[in-house]
């Protein structure tokens, strides 16, 4: 009955448990369709703030590194503020959709190993996000060429800029790694959606407010201070010297990734599935 | 093979499994039997490592599930029907779980043909009827061809022809010298499918014996006996091995004596026999009167029903 076509005996690996993770996020339709809506969108900002940067020169030459800094500037802004629901969505829904339909329990009965499975899905969560926003970047860049090419300005990206994409590609994957990180803490696709709302998008804003209360401030400026999204913010400038720095800042913010990911590795290999 | 020892498991204040010991071998099938409620499911859980043993442990093949190294090729499970991505097809699924080990698109192909989804392997599993959902589910469990296989009311919503499909692959299973370990709730299915029998009610292990000792003791002749000397003869027949039921006045219920010895002991005191009666004891009987202290949830009565609508 079974022996028609025999399994091969092949061992349970890391790469494997990523390997099948993948083909579940690339079997579903609504991946597609989220991350095509997100790319679409980019390629239209792209466009707009090609336009947008040629109409506010009014007549004057802008140079290509400015043309190519405003347009950048304006993806990075989407990335760090407009766009990254769309990536807690994605990521969340790999883990929630798990929980929702049942199937966690056929991923950890194939894949019994749970630290392997959260970081299996941690990491194809984030080279998804992370190719999509690079994805999105290019297609923004080359739409806004398109446009400066036609009004007859120029596109030159300096280093600065160059540092910014890598920034907005780099936050973006750390985002859906705490959002996949938030989905297994949650169980529930509107709990860990807004969890990622009330952190990423909320709390900074509550904290700024908060900055110049007397006593507490200080302790609000510096949990601000380092923030996720702030951290985002300075890792996607243009602009040079804000501080911590782009590697640092790139290296704490998946600090924070890596400890809402520890927090779910060992939520979910402690509780029944 | 499967060993449990003093497995249990407590949710909350309910305590679902009570430090059940059993061990299920290879090359038979055994069938997992007992009420809704009874600790079934969470039993199967607890021996892939989805649910933690509130104490106790389970082994398989030698080892917790878990520290296996290709898990897939020592169990294969199926534990609920609709446990997949509705949006999902059933070809997809298939190839998720694959994928963990590696195995091929071939083995894949070569488990929907064998469950007979060929016809539905591109759909959506959301679409399934719960009879498909089962045969995906089954498919899901052959993929890593594993030594144990543990399937989880595998007929469920399955047609005439599907069930019998499902009783010969695990005898076929079981012949193939794989541990096949089958739940159910009906004993009318485990008789024609298990070699062995493992009873479970309000968690504890009612019975452990093989399928042939089951019916063996199951089906002893009940005898209805109606006498105008029923309180003699009740007296003249009780014995270590006899149990004796006073239906109403003058009508016993009497087990562990034929109606032969019963028809020869009234003769011989000269008591009037009105009827004698054998029975023939079903297996559904046997379950039900083994579980009959242990069942959770009990249908209201037909007359208690009556009275409160």
């Amino acid at each position: 009955m079974t022996s028609g076509t025999a399994a091969t005996r092949n061992h349970l690996t890391f790469t494997r448990i990523a390997a099948s993770e993948w083909i579940k996020v690339a079997t579903l339709k609504s991946t597609w369709f989220l991350l095509g809506c997100y790319l679409a969108f980019i390629l239209f900002a792209g466009v707009g703030a090609a336009v947008l940067t040629v109409v506010g020169a009014e007549g004057q030459t802008i140079p290509g590194e400015e043309a190519a800094d405003s347009v950048i500037e304006l993806l990075s802004m989407m990335v760090t503020s407009l766009t990254p629901l769309v990536f807690m969505a994605f990521a969340a829904l790999a883990v929630t959709n798990e929980y929702r339909s049942g199937q966690i329990r056929v991923t950890f009965t194939a894949a019994p190993r749970r630290t392997q499975v959260v970081l299996g899905k941690a990491a194809v969560a984030a080279v998804v996000t992370m190719v999509t926003v690079a994805v999105g970047y290019a297609l923004g860049s080359v739409a806004a060429l398109g446009v400066y090419a036609v009004l007859g300005t120029g596109f030159a990206l300096s280093g600065p800029t160059s540092v910014s994409i890598l920034g907005g590609i780099l936050f973006a994957g750390a985002i859906a790694v705490m959002s996949a990180g938030l989905g297994w803490l949650t169980r529930s696709t509107a709990g860990a959606v807004m969890a990622g709302v009330l952190a990423f998008m909320l709390f900074p804003a509550l904290a700024q407010q908060l900055m110049g209360l007397p006593g507490v401030g200080e302790v609000f400026y510096y949990v601000f201070l380092y923030w996720p999204t702030t951290l985002g913010s300075w890792l996607t400038s243009t602009q040079e010297a804000l501080p911590p720095g782009g590697g640092v800042g790139m290296a704490l913010m998946w600090v924070w990734a890596a400890a809402v990911t520890a927090g779910a590795i060992a939520v979910v290999c402690r509780r029944d599935a | 093979m499967i060993e449990a020892v003093g497995l249990s498991k407590r949710y909350g204040e309910k305590l679902a499994v009570d430090g059940i010991s059993f061990t299920v071998r290879p090359g038979a099938v055994t069938g997992f039997l007992g009420p809704n409620g009874a600790g079934k499911s969470t039993t199967m859980r607890m021996v892939v490592g989805l649910d933690a043993p509130t104490a106790g442990s389970v082994r398989v093949n030698g080892k917790a599930y878990r520290h296996h190294a290709a898990p897939l090729h020592e169990v294969g499970i199926l534990l609920d029907a609709k446990a997949v991505h509705p949006n999902r097809s059933a070809r997809d699924h298939l190839r998720c779980v694959a994928a963990t080990h590696g195995i091929s698109p071939k083995r894949v192909d070569a488990v929907i043909e064998t469950t007979g989804l060929g016809p539905v392997a591109g759909k959506r599993a959301g679409q399934f009827s719960l009879g498909m959902g089962q045969r995906l589910g089954i498919a899901t469990a052959l993929l890593g061809d594993p030594e144990t296989l543990i399937l989880d009311e595998p007929v469920n919503g399955l047609d005439p022809e599907g069930v019998i499909w499902v009783r010969t692959l695990a005898r076929q299973l079981g012949a193939q010298g794989r541990t096949v370990f089958i739940s159910s709730h009906l004993m009318s299915e485990m008789s024609q499918t298990a070699d062995h029998l493992i009873v479970l009610g309000r968690g504890r292990v009612l019975a452990d014996k093989p399928m042939s000792q089951f019916i063996a003791e199951s089906s002893g002749t009940v005898t209805r006996v109606r006498s105008p000397q029923a309180s003699e003869l009740a007296q003249a027949l009780a014995g270590p091995q006899t149990s004796i039921t006073v239906l109403e006045p003058g009508l016993l219920r009497v087990t562990g004596v034929d109606s032969a010895q019963i028809g020869d002991l009234a003769a011989a005191h000269g008591w009037a026999l009105h009827e004698n009666t054998p029975l023939q004891k079903s297996l559904e009987d046997a379950f039900l009167a083994l579980t009959e202290g242990a069942v959770e949830y009990r249908s209201a009565s037909m007359s208690e029903a009556g009275r409160q609508s």
